[in-house]
């Protein structure tokens, strides 16, 4: 079956098609929001209203590009409009910062150092020009291919490179002016 | 710094995550309002502001009229002769055209 005729199916409430290209995609649209909220809550909200746009809105899909870069184009988005909020919350209501961090802190996978370091990560991405940040979240933890990353984005492979290569530069010397070399070393 | 972000990857979905959007999908298809009704809502919102719109239009018509009427002479005239009529419900076209009959 290919992009169109899925698309189809879902405009048409088949059940089976939707459950499987979730399926499909599900874990890289997750990691995506988790990657740029840093929220395991959030990132699941807005998983799941990223799929329930996809359904509504699976009858507009044209095919001029693959489904999946069509997914991720809403995913980045909306991720982007949810962050928007956010910031618009945070400047009229005092969200605590903990929170933040407590997401790293809850997973029992990581050691103590690695979960420290990982919060200064969040805080060095989130403070990251926006298609800085999306690049950089695509390209690490949905380990997409540069290529799409730039049709996600709807930039050209080389502003992708150019994107990708200062958001790493600037989170190496961000993280370096915090604990010198801390975790590049670890 | 790139290992560490792919430690920091999610593995694993909450399985219940698709059931969540499917009741949300079926939630959505029951209460969400039909199409026609809302080209009638959005049809009559629509003839709503024309009629506001023409109303205005004719009130500000109707007052222009009005002034350009007790700025002329015969309006002077009329309410030298007939200022207590001036002041009656018939002010002031009715009264004017009344005299102009009259003569």
């Amino acid at each position: 079956m290919d992009d169109i005729q899925i698309a189809k199916e879902i405009s048409l409430g088949n059940q089976k098609v939707f459950e499987d290209f979730f399926n499909q995609h599900k874990l890289k649209v997750m990691n995506l929001c988790y990657g740029m909220t840093h929220n395991r809550d959030s990132a699941e909200d807005l998983v799941q209203d990223i799929f329930l746009e996809i359904y509504s809105s699976a009858k507009y899909f044209q095919g001029k590009s693959k489904l999946s870069t069509w997914l991720y184009r809403i995913a980045v988005n909306k991720t982007i409009n949810y962050l928007r909020k956010e910031k618009i919350k945070k400047f009229f209501v005092n969200v605590d910062d903990a929170k933040h961090s407590l997401q790293a802190d809850s997973r029992a996978d990581l050691s103590l150092e690695e979960k420290e370091k990982i919060n200064i990560l969040h805080k060095v991405i989130d403070k990251l020009p926006s298609k800085q940040k999306s690049a950089i979240i695509l390209f690490i933890y949905d380990e997409l291919p540069q290529k799409e990353i730039a049709e996600i984005m709807n930039c050209s492979l080389a502003s992708i490179e150019v994107l990708i290569h200062r958001a790493k530069k600037s989170i190496k010397n961000k993280t370096d002016k915090i604990y010198g070399n801390v975790i590049e070393k670890g | 710094m790139e290992t560490l972000l792919k430690k920091d990857r999610i593995e694993e979905v909450n399985p219940y995550l698709f059931q969540k959007i499917h009741s949300k999908i079926n939630y959505e298809a029951s209460y969400s309002i039909p199409v026609w009704s809302m080209n009638i809502l959005k049809l009559s919102i629509f003839a709503l502001v024309l009629l506001m719109g023409f109303n205005i239009h004719s009130t500000i018509n109707s007052k222009s009229d009005s002034n350009q009427i007790s700025e002329s002479n015969s309006y002077t005239e009329f309410i030298e002769d007939y200022h207590f009529e001036a002041l009656s419900s018939l002010y002031p076209v009715e009264l004017l055209s009344e005299k102009v009959e009259d003569e």
